[in-house]
């Protein structure tokens, strides 16, 4: 804990003087679905505000995939609408299969490196 | 015929010659009275050097001295001192004889010369008295040349105690063994017993080897002036206990000689040689080793051994301090690592100096708000809940 950090049971790096983690507290807005062969694998939790997604360990949601940088992209949920860029890493961003970094729906495929995810939204 | 006569008058008459004569006149003795192995492998051995006379020899140099431990060669770094020159202080535990043989002159011989011993005590010196009964009947204890209580040595009177001087004296190492837990004496101070008795003794519960053994693992001489009353005959056994402790005995006919035997015990307790070295090639094994003091003056050599503990330390003095150091070190690194590996930690989670001034935590520096302030339920102090529910 002294040297590697302290880490909340969700896996978030935290600052070693906050008792809570400031990701889990804020309240989940979407999903991100992982899906192979039709079958659900893995559902990412997004967050209310800026959701860094990629590979570090100081990710808010993090995606263990070797074609994922360790800082991907950024996700920021906000009630007019969720917005997706590139976070400086120069990592691939599709949005239903297109390069764009736009406004996404509930619905959209979103393809982080090579994995495609499809965005659940409650907005 | 004439040669077995020959040689009968030969040996009668070789003793009278001159030669002859001086082979049997013995050189310097040398006698080791106390070996101080507390800080081993550094050793302090206390050794007196008697003449032919039995007065103490001080006129020897460190040349003179030749020391071994067990079967080692010699040890070359050796330091000599007087004892008279360290100054270090004696304390002197006197132990009377008052048993019903004592009455008369030679009771009042014994108070006067413990008088006049006391009056003659060095600076620093102190002196506890105790009579030989079934245990150390203790007079006083720990008195500076001026704080000898007159009166009490005064009043000894006879006693019918029955005299038990093995147990007296085995008594009085205990006593001084306790004073020494309790810091009355230093461990490492110079403690001497000096006994006036006639020898004579009942039933004691300690043997004279085990009493000779307890006096000598605790370090203390005994000096014994052995007063003849009725016979010498049980005088002996002063005699052999004082050499078994690495004291002195000192034969005493008439009475008013005792002043004159304690005045040669003190010369020689303050005129022995103090030898200080260290012990090499010799492990502290807790177990007993052979010291040899040789002593070599003019063609005549004399021998003294004498047996001491080689204390085992478990840890030496440079080596608690290293390690101290080392601790100390090691414990301001990890603090300094911890520190810097917080910096590290924040720099990577982008959080500078900035705090919410509502909660005081740290906040990152792309955080538009605090979200512990914003998600977290405010808490609620004891005093305003209970209100609210009543």
């Amino acid at each position: 804990m002294f040297f590697r950090g302290k880490f909340c049971r969700e896996g978030h790096l935290m600052d070693p003087s906050w008792d809570v983690c400031p990701v889990c507290i804020t309240p989940v807005v979407g999903w991100l679905i992982y899906s192979e062969n039709s079958r659900t694998r893995n559902v990412y939790p997004l967050r209310e505000g800026k959701n860094l997604l990629g590979q570090g360990t100081d990710c808010d949601v993090r995606i263990r995939r070797d074609s994922v940088k360790r800082h991907h992209a950024v996700l920021t949920a906000r009630p007019d609408g969720v917005m997706i860029h590139d976070a400086g890493a120069g990592g691939r961003i599709l949005v239903n299969r297109t390069e764009a970094a736009r406004e996404i729906i509930d619905g959209d495929l979103i393809t982080l490196g090579s994995v495609e995810f499809k965005f659940k939204c409650i907005y | 015929m004439k040669k077995r006569l020959l040689s009968l008058v030969l040996l009668a008459v070789l003793p009278l010659c001159p030669g002859a004569q001086e082979k049997e006149v013995k050189g310097d003795s040398v006698r080791i009275e106390r070996i101080d192995s507390t800080d081993f492998p550094r050793i302090r051995a206390f050794a007196a050097v008697e003449d032919p006379r039995g007065e103490p020899n001080l006129s020897l140099v460190k040349g003179n001295f030749t020391v071994k431990v067990d079967t080692h060669d010699p040890v070359e770094s050796l330091e000599l001192a007087p004892f008279k020159m360290l100054e270090e202080p004696v304390h002197y535990v006197f132990f009377l004889s008052a048993s019903g043989l004592m009455d008369g002159r030679p009771l009042t011989a014994q108070k006067s010369a413990l008088l006049d011993f006391a009056a003659n005590l060095r600076e620093g010196d102190t002196l506890s008295a105790c009579m030989v009964g079934e245990t150390a009947g203790e007079l006083f204890s720990y008195a500076g040349p001026l704080d000898i209580p007159e009166e009490a040595v005064q009043g000894i009177t006879v006693s019918e105690n029955q005299p038990k001087i093995f147990d007296t004296l085995v008594s009085g190492v205990r006593k001084v063994e306790k004073d020494r837990g309790e810091e009355k004496i230093g461990v490492r101070d110079r403690v001497v017993f000096v006994l006036i008795s006639d020898g004579r003794d009942n039933e004691n519960r300690y043997t004279l080897e085990q009493t000779g053994q307890i006096l000598s693992d605790s370090g203390i001489p005994l000096y014994a002036v052995g007063l003849k009353t009725l016979s010498e005959t049980s005088l002996s056994v002063l005699d052999e206990l004082a050499v078994l402790t690495g004291g002195s005995y000192y034969y005493t006919p008439k009475a008013d000689m005792i002043a004159g035997q304690l005045e040669k015990a003190v010369q020689q307790i303050l005129m022995s040689y103090v030898i200080s070295f260290k012990v090499k090639g010799v492990k502290g094994d807790d177990s007993y080793h052979q010291l040899m003091i040789q002593i070599s003056e003019k063609d005549i050599t004399s021998q003294s051994f004498r047996n001491f503990l080689a204390r085992k330390s478990p840890f030496p003095r440079w080596l608690k301090i290293v390690l101290l150091a080392l601790a100390v070190l090691l414990l301001a690194a990890l603090i300094l690592l911890v520190i810097f590996s917080r910096i590290r930690l924040r720099k990577r989670l982008g959080i500078g100096k900035r705090r919410c001034p509502d909660c005081k935590r740290r906040m990152r520096d792309d955080w538009e708000f605090c979200p512990f302030c914003r998600y977290l339920e405010p808490k609620k102090n004891k005093k305003n809940s209970k209100e609210e529910s009543a």
